[in-house]
């Protein structure tokens, strides 16, 4: 069981090819981390993924468990495990997190049955405490007026919330600081399982330190470039990406 | 002439024959301004209007300029003969807000005026200037050539107990670009000026201001029309009122095609028993997709007497429209007022000074900010 | 995009056979006037009134300025102006006609009364069916009676106020409801009463090609403060059906009236219904008027503003589905210093759906320190949906401040993404959006309306997921 991507070409709607040939494989319970310089392609790998609308796929393969992922509509996906914690996580006016919440977990039961209300708000507080948010976000709008920290600490919460099998973090240490950080990592280091795997894109090493990936990628021009473990990211952090260039 | 072009051409000739068929029964159909027509409801036209409309409906009057002058280094000016048809036949098919009937009488005893065709950038502006002392009812016809940018300054001047009905169409071709300012004014105590005027965008950049001084009586139909992705049209309006005198403006932004851009900002300043009406419409044509097109009106009322009408409108029709309007009246903030007064300057001053800034907005719009100090 | 979020709620679409006592056939003439007078048993000025009102009605021109064109389509030769089974109201629903009993046991009026409510009255078709009060009401002197019973039964309170806030010759649509009015509640609430539940009217339509011209009084004395609200269904006929209500609000010194409506008439119900308020000092008027049934609407709730800082407030959701029009808005005169007011309107125009807002404000001659916000926003959700937005806005003088503000916008696409990403279908997501997007004005409306309306809309998630 695994998320198994061949050959990945993308682009953006009508416009320029990001994704030159993405082949990538994360197994159940593994962590992976996706690193590469600005414009090298990363946000579109989660997005195409995903299946937002700007994005189209030219070529390739992505499968989630066996199951075709690009034949699936953005909240099948969902359904079928797969989350994005966004890079700029959108507001939404005027809707409450408790009730995106709500929906987002009812939808993901059988047809008939319905959410329990009373243990729903239970898991909501105490996620909430844990990731160190007060509970009066229960009643604000999705990340409407939020801080940039504020609204990846969001995107976390929704995460542990939902419980995908598979997660993708964009950049969410970015507008984080250190502690924040701690308690982000936190939550994500105590959701890992053999049954769950986690694709985590960053520019820093700083968040890897806190959580350990089991295999490092480096995405470049559209292509992942090269594959080896934890050592990898010590290395870009001594030398920066400059290899790259020597390489292609 | 190839087949094509002959069968273009025929093609337009009927084109051009039903839309002047449309417009014979448009204006068969066309009734003197009454209260009754909701584009004239502020307007009170057996009141205010009615000297004009009676100047421009009598049989036995004609058109009289004390003076008409243009100032054009570019020669691209020509006078209007009656000979002119395709002019005439552009002016049948303009289009008014409530005054077809106006506009009928107007072309029935067309007398004269300017067409300017620009066909290269003019450095300097181009002053037009009408001045009756009776009255007159002159037409105007711009025309932008492709890439082409230009400035023109049109002056309808009624002195003494003059009137001016006038009819003006600006068409500005793709990539042209266009500064339009068109000032009435009265130095007499019973000035009236209606001007109609239609702006045909075909993918060029339009702005437009209108200024009306001293004048008793004034109205405005201006209808701004966008005709393709890319066009974008600014109008502007800055004007004071005094005494009893009426302003009566009407606009429209009409979106025939979607990504092109409209913009209004209307700015009145309305003292003693003076009353300015604004009635604008944003028309969005289903299908005029990504549209943007703003409306502002606003007004500031100096007297207890005075009156604002303001009645600004939205039609949208189509999808991935970013729209909006707004419209406040309120008198002068009495914040400012006092921190004038505190540094020694009388209220009256004070109240000038407030006023002029809240109007210096608009024309610095227009003029751009390097010339705002 | 083009499938609709929205399902369309089917709770009024049933229909039991016409049982009627009374119907005064097709048309309105002086014919039909005597015999809704005779029915009624009503006094001979009543029937002066009526047939003074019919004259007008007949002499007066179609409305113009104010007024959208599909309003010329209606036929008023084709309604039915008077269908009653009896014309006194029963005080227990034990005594109800069976059919009209569980008419309104379908549409939950009884549950709710037992639940919230101080007092009901349930009109199907011309005349009122059930009419009770809680008995404690009774003795502060509070009144809750048809416009029957008000006319016969408090004549001195009734009379005086009849026709003076919404006169005969207001518009034609008054003059027909003058001339043509049955059923509607007559309300008193004494000096310093203020009832902590709400009163509430039901109107049924349960008849073909039926005219129901409901009447409805209110008044609160000096300091008192009330609840009222209005739901209102029908069946879809064939013909069209005729809701043309007159509504007038009296607040007098310091007191407070709250009007509420959640309307879903059929979408081949006419829906012309004039309401109008009258604010007496330090009073406060506020409507709060929620639109999603009917295939035209033409609603604009006012308030006369006649006493110094007599406060006045509309607060509008309308819902436009393909085939319908909702002109709806409201009107705002300012005839005294100091008076504010206050209008929020939104509308959401899905498929090729129509929502207009038509708006007045208006600050008289020599009246100071007035003040008006409006705020009118549009949400289109397919390509072929429409918005309209009329407002006319008079102030006079230099010590008023009046502020209009309107934008119209879609559902943002990222935002849509952004919720699918999370495992909702996009009509899901929609519909979420489109709640985030009147949240803030469903509040306004009393917790039990309020889910009522979510369910209404079909807004609330659980509904929509399936």
């Amino acid at each position: 069981m695994s998320l198994v991507i061949k050959n990945l070409y993308a682009r953006v709607k009508d416009g320029a090819t990001i994704l030159n040939g993405v082949s990538l494989e994360i197994p159940k319970g593994e962590v992976h981390a996706i690193m590469g310089p600005n414009g090298s392609g990363k946000s579109t790998l989660s997005k195409v993924l995903c299946g937002h609308p700007d994005y189209e796929v030219i070529s390739g393969t992505a499968e989630l468990d066996g199951q075709d992922l690009f034949a699936m509509s953005v909240d099948e996906r969902s359904r079928a495990g797969l989350f994005l914690a966004f890079q700029y996580p959108v507001e939404v006016p005027g809707v409450s997190n408790a009730n995106f919440m709500r929906a987002a977990l009812q939808a993901r039961l059988p047809k008939g049955e319905e959410l329990d209300a009373v243990s729903f708000y239970k898991t909501m507080r105490s996620t909430m405490a844990q990731l160190g948010m007060d509970t009066k976000f229960t009643a604000r709008a999705v990340n409407e007026g939020f801080s940039g920290g504020e609204k990846k600490r969001n995107d976390v919460l929704q995460m542990m919330m939902l419980e995908p099998t598979y997660a993708i973090l964009d950049e969410t240490d970015s507008g984080l600081d250190v502690d924040a950080l701690r308690i982000v990592s936190d939550g994500v280091n105590a959701m890992r399982a053999p049954f769950r795997s986690f694709m985590i894109i960053t520019h820093y090493k700083r968040l890897l330190d806190y959580i350990r990936p089991d295999v490092v990628h480096v995405l470049y021009k559209g292509k992942i470039v090269r594959t080896a473990g934890y050592e990898l990211v010590e290395q870009i952090e001594e030398n920066g990406f400059d290899f790259l260039k020597t390489e292609a | 002439m190839s087949m094509e072009e002959a069968f273009a051409l025929a093609e337009a000739e009927a084109k051009l024959k039903a839309a002047l068929n449309e417009c014979q029964a448009r204006f068969d159909k066309a009734k003197m301004p009454d209260r009754r027509n909701e584009d004239w409801r502020f307007g009170r036209p057996h009141v205010y209007a009615k000297q004009l409309v009676d100047t421009i409906t009598a049989r036995d009057n004609h058109n009289y300029f004390e003076r008409m002058v243009i100032c054009d280094k570019g020669n691209a000016a020509t006078r209007l003969t009656r000979d002119d048809d395709d002019l005439l036949q552009t002016e049948m098919l303009m289009q008014t807000i409530g005054s077809d009937a106006l506009l009928k009488r107007h072309i029935e005893r067309f007398e004269d005026g300017y067409s300017l065709y620009i066909e290269e950038d003019t450095t300097e502006v181009i002053e037009l200037v009408y001045e009756t002392r009776s009255f007159c009812s002159p037409s105007t016809f711009i025309m932008v050539a492709p890439g082409v940018k230009a400035e023109v300054h049109i002056i309808y001047s009624c002195l003494e107990i003059g009137n001016i009905f006038a009819a003006c169409n600006i068409q500005v071709a793709a990539g042209a670009e266009l500064k339009v300012r068109v000032q009435a004014e009265s130095d007499g105590s019973d000035g009236r000026c209606m001007i109609i005027t239609n702006i045909q965008n075909m993918g060029g950049k339009v702005m437009h201001l209108t200024e009306y001084r001293g004048l008793r009586w004034a109205r405005e139909e201006t209808v701004a029309e966008l005709y393709s992705p890319g066009s974008e049209t600014k109008l502007f309006s800055a004007n004071r009122l005094v005494g009893d005198s009426v302003l009566d403006q009407h606009t429209r932004q009409i979106h025939h095609v979607g990504g092109a851009s409209s913009d209004l900002l209307y700015k009145n300043v309305v003292d003693d028993n003076a009353t300015a009406i604004f009635a604008g419409n944003i028309y969005v044509a289903p299908g005029a997709h990504n549209t943007d097109a703003y409306q502002s009106n606003r007004n500031m009322l100096l007297s207890e007497k005075a009156t604002v009408h303001s009645l600004p409108g939205l039609e949208i029709l189509a999808d991935k429209v970013r729209c909006s309007h707004g419209s406040a009246s309120a008198p002068m903030d009495d914040e400012q007022l006092f921190y004038l007064c505190s540094r020694g300057i009388s209220r009256r001053d004070a109240q000038l000074l407030v006023a002029d800034g809240f109007l210096a907005d608009v024309l610095n719009k227009f003029h751009g900010e390097s010339q705002s100090s | 995009m083009d499938e609709s979020p929205f399902q369309i709620d089917t709770r009024g679409e049933f229909v039991f056979p016409e049982n009627h006592r009374f119907d005064a056939g097709y048309g309105l003439t002086e014919a039909t006037i005597d015999y809704i007078c005779d029915a009624k048993g009503e006094p001979d000025w009543v029937r002066a009134f009526r047939k003074d009102a019919l004259r007008r009605f007949h002499e007066m021109p179609m409305p113009t300025h104010w007024a959208p064109e599909g309003i010329n389509d209606l036929d008023f030769d084709k309604i039915r102006y008077y269908l009653a089974h009896g014309t006194a109201p029963y005080k227990s629903w034990e005594d109800v006609p069976d059919d009209v009993k569980r008419t309104f046991e379908r549409l939950g009026v009884p549950e709710q009364e037992r639940a919230f409510l101080a007092g009901v009255d349930a009109q199907y078709d011309s005349e009122t069916a059930y009419n009770n009060m809680r008995e404690e009401l009774s003795k502060q002197g509070v009144i809750f009676v048809n416009s029957t019973e008000g006319l016969r039964e408090y004549e001195h309170i009734f009379r005086p106020w009849f026709g003076k806030v919404i006169p005969v010759n207001d518009n034609k649509f008054s003059a027909l409801n003058h001339a043509a009015f049955s059923g509607g509640s007559f309300i008193y609430v004494p000096k310093g009463v203020k009832l902590s539940q709400p009163l509430q009217a039901y109107f049924r339509i349960n008849s073909e090609s039926m005219g129901q011209f409901e009447r409805t009084l209110i008044i609160a004395d000096e300091g008192a403060e009330l609840m009222y609200m209005e739901g209102c269904t029908a069946p879809k006929y064939d013909s069209a059906t005729l809701h043309s209500g007159v509504v007038e609000l009296v607040a007098l010194k310091g007191a407070k009236i709250q009007y509420v409506t959640v309307q879903n008439w059929a979408t081949n119900v006419y829906n012309l219904v004039i309401q109008r308020g009258l604010a007496m000092e330090d009073a406060e008027i506020r409507w709060i008027d929620c639109n999603i049934g009917s295939g035209l609407t033409m609603k604009y709730p006012a308030v006369v503003l006649q006493g110094r800082r007599a406060r006045g407030e509309v607060i509008s959701i309308s819902l436009a589905h393909s085939g319908q029009l909702q002109d709806t808005g409201a009107r705002m005169i300012h005839a005294a210093p100091e008076t504010t007011s206050n209008i929020v309107a939104k509308s959401i125009s899905i498929g090729e759906g129509r929502a207009s807002y038509r708006g007045e404000v208006n600050v008289l001659k020599g009246m100071k320190g007035c003040k008006n916000n409006t705020e009118c926003d549009a949400l289109l959700i397919n390509a072929t949906s429409r918005t309209d937005t009329y407002p006319a806005i008079s102030v006079n003088g230099n010590a008023s401040a009046v502020q209009h503000e309107a934008s119209v916008s879609q559902v943002d696409e990222e935002m849509l993404f952004y919720m699918q990403q999370r495992g909702l279908t996009r009509a899901q997501a929609m519909s979420l959006a489109v709640n985030g997007f009147i949240n803030d004005l469903v509040k306004e409306f009393p917790m039990e309306y309020s889910v009522e309306l979510r369910r209404l809309i079909d807004l609330e998630m659980e509904d929509s997921i399936g």
